[in-house]
């Protein structure tokens, strides 16, 4: 084989006569000279390629291998097993107790039963929810990055506005519920009135989402001011010398400007206020009545105190598919416009 | 076809897991044995029972080298998805301790020993439990499979200077329902900004309501169906008066947060609410010598038994305790829990415990007299898996619409018996 090499430089068959020069061995025309005593040529060639090949793929499969077992073994085996136990009439205490077919997912969607009644209310006050929280958890985080942008101290507001974020959920929730309660809370006390933050509605849902949009937006408000950072400065100058006002510049070059970031941030929220549990479950305990009480409860609640692990994961997968559908319809909107 | 199928089906489950026990107990002995290893008895449940660990470390010492004896503390709230997880995973505790009613959902399923022959291993007499909470009322198919060990009734706590501030007598609290409201108008007219707060949470409610139910003579449900049965005159009585209190008497107000009928009665602005008897302890440290405490007042017709919450302990089904030498090691661990552990919870915690040897001993400390007359004339739960903990959930979210005037007092309770129905029926223990 190195008989067979040429001096320099090495060119590559390309498969179409040409030859790239990447350093392979040069091919023997079909005819020329006498026959290779190991291999022809092109099977010389096509062999280092295969296993050159192999070598980087093995090379790859190496470096994601801690990764990849981690994800076969907490996400892809448990999804494969959650959808086996979504089939089967399956009890938390005895396991498998026979095939149910699709009859977990038919008693959701024709909203039978204790939970399939349940399951439409609480999806739609988790819509809600979304609706309300998403817009302004991006609205916000995105207006306050363009405002730290612009001042000065810059380094202060941003510790100010991320801190939050380090508070565990069962601390803000509770923090919350004190300031927010009817007789005895702060804000009813300073402003002498007796609201029904957290027993009416649609109040208690206002003040979820107070409590939520103030604990949470500090993470995509890091996203918002590291993509506003990125704008070039040229742009943003060159607005300026036309006369844009910040109003307008913000509107018409940051914003097109922060697009991907958008996306990113309201996915992310998106399916984070879909799966919204805890503030909840601390602040309200998913009422008055059943009026905040949250797809996620629901699952949790069929799941540990009805010990019907069937139901509970077949509403965790047509949850799921919701999110999934909603997060497909986003990327194409957005792409669409882009 | 389909009564046969469900008795096969749970022939084979009991049969399995009975095999599985004390082929898998047979075997763990004979290694125990075999390596002279210690048999482990494990025990699990809430994290009050504090006074457990140097109970444990002192049968270690004395049984060295025969049993090794172990326990687990579950935090109240997430106890039961701990519970599931450990008996899916195999790693069953051997003894639980837990509300009444989740012993009924285990012991349906088949998990669970009769109670009886280790009681009479650890020497303990059924009757020195109170009546209303060991034999006929805590049946399942006919069996016991649990005992009582400690207890709170549903209390009516006053604040004694704001019963002074509007000339009433702290020595005397309402004794009916219409003493009470009389006293709460006293109050407000005396410018008491909270006569009363009801508090519309299941805290409340799961003692309160079934309370109110009772004393009017009703029951709360059928644990042969595992079906709900307040949606009754009774329950309905039980609702009008709470709701009452708010909208025609106003001596409550409207929409209280969850939990805002202790934290506000600690703070010393409400004049008298009612709550489960456990908080007495910490109520006393808010308040002091202001703070009263009485029975629940007779507010229905029929009867003054009140309702009572309750922990039992019971033995699962394992591959230690279904050995006779796991037994035994069961019965000892019992033994210990009955005398000087269920002291120390008393002592400690000021939890009534519900064995008369130790409760004669502990009767004197402070409110344990008055809380003796509640447990004693108490009724617990029905019979029905997991009730007041799971089932409850439907009946507590519409009378909380019925407390915050979202609905009608009948069109709420109605509603909340078709939901429990609807709910018990999704109950593995109850569908079958």
């Amino acid at each position: 084989m190195s008989s067979l090499q040429p001096s320099q430089p090495a060119l590559t068959d390309t498969g179409s006569g040409q030859y790239t020069g990447r350093g392979e061995a040069f091919p023997a025309k079909a005819g020329n000279g006498p026959a290779s005593p190991v291999l022809a040529p092109h099977q010389a060639v096509g062999k280092n390629r295969r296993k050159r090949r192999l070598v980087d793929d093995l090379k790859a499969y190496a470096f994601l291998a801690p990764y990849l077992s981690v994800f076969i073994l907490f996400t892809l085996v448990p999804v494969g097993f959650g959808i086996y136990v979504s089939l089967h009439k399956w009890s938390t205490t005895l396991g498998n107790q026979g095939f149910a077919g699709l009859s977990n997912y038919s008693t959701l969607i024709e909203g039978q039963g204790y939970y399939g009644s349940q399951f439409y209310q609480a999806m739609s006050n988790t819509v809600l929810f979304v609706i309300i929280s998403v817009p302004l958890l991006w609205a916000i985080p995105t207006g306050l990055a363009y405002a730290v942008f612009r001042s000065p101290a810059k380094g202060l507001w941003r510790i100010l506005f991320f801190y939050p974020s380090v508070f565990s959920v069962t601390a803000f929730g509770s923090a919350w519920s004190l300031l927010l309660a009817t007789n005895g809370g702060s804000v009813n006390s300073i402003l002498h009135t007796d609201i029904h933050w957290l027993t009416g509605v649609p109040m208690a849902w206002l003040s979820i989402d107070l409590a939520t949009i103030w604990a949470t937006m500090g993470f995509s408000f890091i996203i918002m001011y590291a993509a506003v950072t990125q704008v070039p400065r040229i742009i943003l100058e060159a607005a300026e010398i036309d006369g844009a006002r910040p109003f307008a510049r913000f509107r018409y070059v940051i914003l097109p400007l922060l697009r991907r970031a958008s996306i990113v941030v309201i996915i992310i929220e998106t399916i984070a206020s879909f799966n919204l549990f805890a503030q909840d479950q601390i602040m309200t305990g998913g009422g008055p009545g059943y009026d905040t009480t949250t797809i996620s409860m629901n699952i949790y609640n069929q799941a540990f105190s009805s010990f019907n692990i069937g139901g509970a994961t077949a509403a965790a997968f047509l949850l799921a598919i919701v999110l999934a559908v909603i997060a497909f319809i986003q990327l194409r909107v957005s792409r669409r416009r882009a | 076809m389909h009564k046969l199928l469900r008795a096969l089906t749970t022939g084979t489950v009991a049969a399995t897991v009975a095999a599985t026990g004390l082929q898998g107990g047979t075997a763990s002995a004979s290694v125990a044995q075999a390596s002279n290893k210690p048999i482990a008895i494990t025990y699990a449940g809430f994290s009050s029972m504090n006074g457990l660990t140097p109970i444990l470390n002192k049968l270690n010492k004395q049984y060295a080298g025969k049993y090794s004896f172990k326990s687990t503390a579950y935090p109240y709230n997430n106890y039961a998805a701990l519970l599931s997880a450990a008996i899916a995973g195999g790693n069953t505790p051997d003894v639980f301790g837990a509300s009444w009613t989740p012993s009924v959902y285990y012991a349906r399923e088949g998990l669970e020993l009769p109670i009886k022959p280790f009681l009479k291993a650890a020497a303990i007499n059924s009757a020195d439990f109170p009546s209303g909470m060991y034999g006929t009322p805590t049946l399942v198919n006919g069996v016991n499979y649990s005992i009582p060990l400690d207890a709170f009734g549903t209390a009516m706590f006053y604040n004694k200077a704001l019963f002074k501030k509007a000339g009433l007598n702290p020595a005397d609290p309402p004794k009916t329902g219409t003493q009470f409201v009389a006293d709460a108008l006293a109050m407000k007219k005396a410018g008491v900004k909270y006569p009363v707060i009801i508090g519309a949470d299941k805290t409340t409610q799961d003692f309160l309501y079934p309370s109110l139910v009772y004393q009017f003579g009703g029951v709360m449900g059928d644990p042969k169906t595992c079906g709900a049965l307040f949606d009754s005159k009774a329950g309905i009585a039980a609702a009008t008066w709470e709701k009452n209190l708010t909208y025609k008497y106003k001596v409550a107000p409207t929409g209280p947060s969850v939990g805002e009928d202790l934290d506000e009665f600690g703070k010393g602005a409400v004049g008298m609410v009612m709550l489960p008897a456990i908080n007495q302890g910490a109520l006393l440290k808010d308040l002091g010598a202001n703070l009263g405490v009485a029975p629940l007042p007779k507010v229905g017709t029929a009867n003054d038994e009140d309702f009572v919450g309750q922990q039992y302990l019971w033995v699962f089904k394992t591959t230690v305790s279904t050995t006779p030498q796991g037994a035994k090691g069961v019965a000892i661990l019992l033994k210990a829990i009955y005398g000087q552990e269920l002291k120390t919870i008393a002592t400690q915690n000021g939890i009534i415990p519900t064995y008369s040897p130790v409760l004669s001993a502990v009767k004197t400390m402070p409110f344990f007299a008055q809380q003796d007359y509640m447990v004693q004339k108490g009724r617990i739960n029905p019979a029905i898996p997991n009730w007041g903990t799971v089932t409850g959930v439907p009946l507590y979210n519409n009378l909380d619409n019925v407390l915050l005037n979202k609905t009608s007092v009948s069109a709420g309770i109605h509603e909340a018996m078709v939901q429990t129905n609807e709910l018990t029926a999704t109950l593995p223990a109850c569908s079958d």
